[in-house]
């Protein structure tokens, strides 16, 4: 399974602008709406909040996963988005969320969510693809980094 | 399950020292579709004879990890996991080649009743 497969360049979003957790999600069901006009943009919205309130998905290292399942979507999208300046997000460390990984499923697909879940959970836990991310000045450089991985990854 | 199905299933024991390596593996398992998996804390042969045994505290540097917790896990895998599995396991103890990073083993399995299926 590669991340690539779920995730495109036009889907790496750079210095993405969101002053807080809440306008952050609000703009992500919104980016999601828009290059998925099926998708209900307040739908997706409040299941991404419901499941921050479950418990948020900040789990350190300042990176976050946000996910959901939402009707409409025709398949399973990633999203990667770099916020610079960082923002609180009650991740199990307290630091600043400065990178997001957003992962949208479309109901029967939860196999397929868990898994992808897995990998980028795994995936994060590299600092050498932390720092390349995090030093990247680009979503090109970026995508190739995660494709990089992808490569190397055991299937 | 056939009985073809059930020669094919091994019990794979991973025996890992850091509470990490515990969530990678099992994070991993996820990823290839697994979701049957037990825990246990267990204790080392080395953690409890140069913990318990006091004639033994001095040699306690021969038993690589003595200190530390150790978990077990074990999950039932088929023939297409098992590799898979495997090479999970290695890569989160680095190839099992320090001494003290773990152990990894498998045994046959005869029968089994109520294995989850794998996750699709």
């Amino acid at each position: 399974m590669k991340l690539t497969d779920y995730l495109d360049q036009e889907l790496i979003y750079m210095d993405f602008n969101a002053d807080n957790k809440s306008a952050l999600l609000r703009k992500i069901a919104d980016r999601v709406s828009e290059r998925f006009p099926e998708v209900n943009r307040k739908e997706l919205y409040e299941k991404l909040n419901r499941r921050e309130q479950a418990g948020s998905t900040g789990i350190g290292r300042g990176v976050a996963i946000p996910h959901a399942t939402v009707d409409g979507l025709p398949k399973t999208v990633c999203m990667l988005i770099c916020i610079s300046k960082g923002i609180s997000f009650d991740a199990v460390d307290q630091l600043p969320v400065r990178l997001v990984f957003f992962l949208v499923s479309p109901p029967g697909e939860t196999g397929l969510h868990i898994k992808l879940l897995a990998r980028i959970a795994r995936l994060v836990k590299k600092a050498e693809f932390l720092d390349t991310v995090a030093t990247s000045c680009n979503s090109e450089e970026i995508y190739r980094q995660v494709a990089k991985e992808d490569n190397r990854h055991v299937e | 399950m056939s009985n073809k199905e059930e020669a094919d299933m091994q019990l794979l024991f991973v025996v890992v020292k850091d509470h990490h390596q515990v969530e990678d593996i099992l994070t991993g398992f996820l990823e290839l579709g697994l979701r049957g998996a037990t825990v246990i804390d267990v204790r080392g042969m080395g953690q409890i004879i140069s913990s318990e045994i006091p004639i033994f505290t001095g040699f306690k540097s021969l038993f690589p990890g003595w200190g530390a917790d150790t978990y077990m896990i074990m999950s039932v895998v088929d023939r297409q996991s098992r590799e898979k599995a495997f090479q999970l396991a290695r890569e989160v103890c680095s190839n099992f080649e320090s001494p003290g990073s773990g152990i990894m083993f498998t045994l046959p399995v005869s029968h089994v009743e109520g294995l989850a299926e794998e996750i699709r």
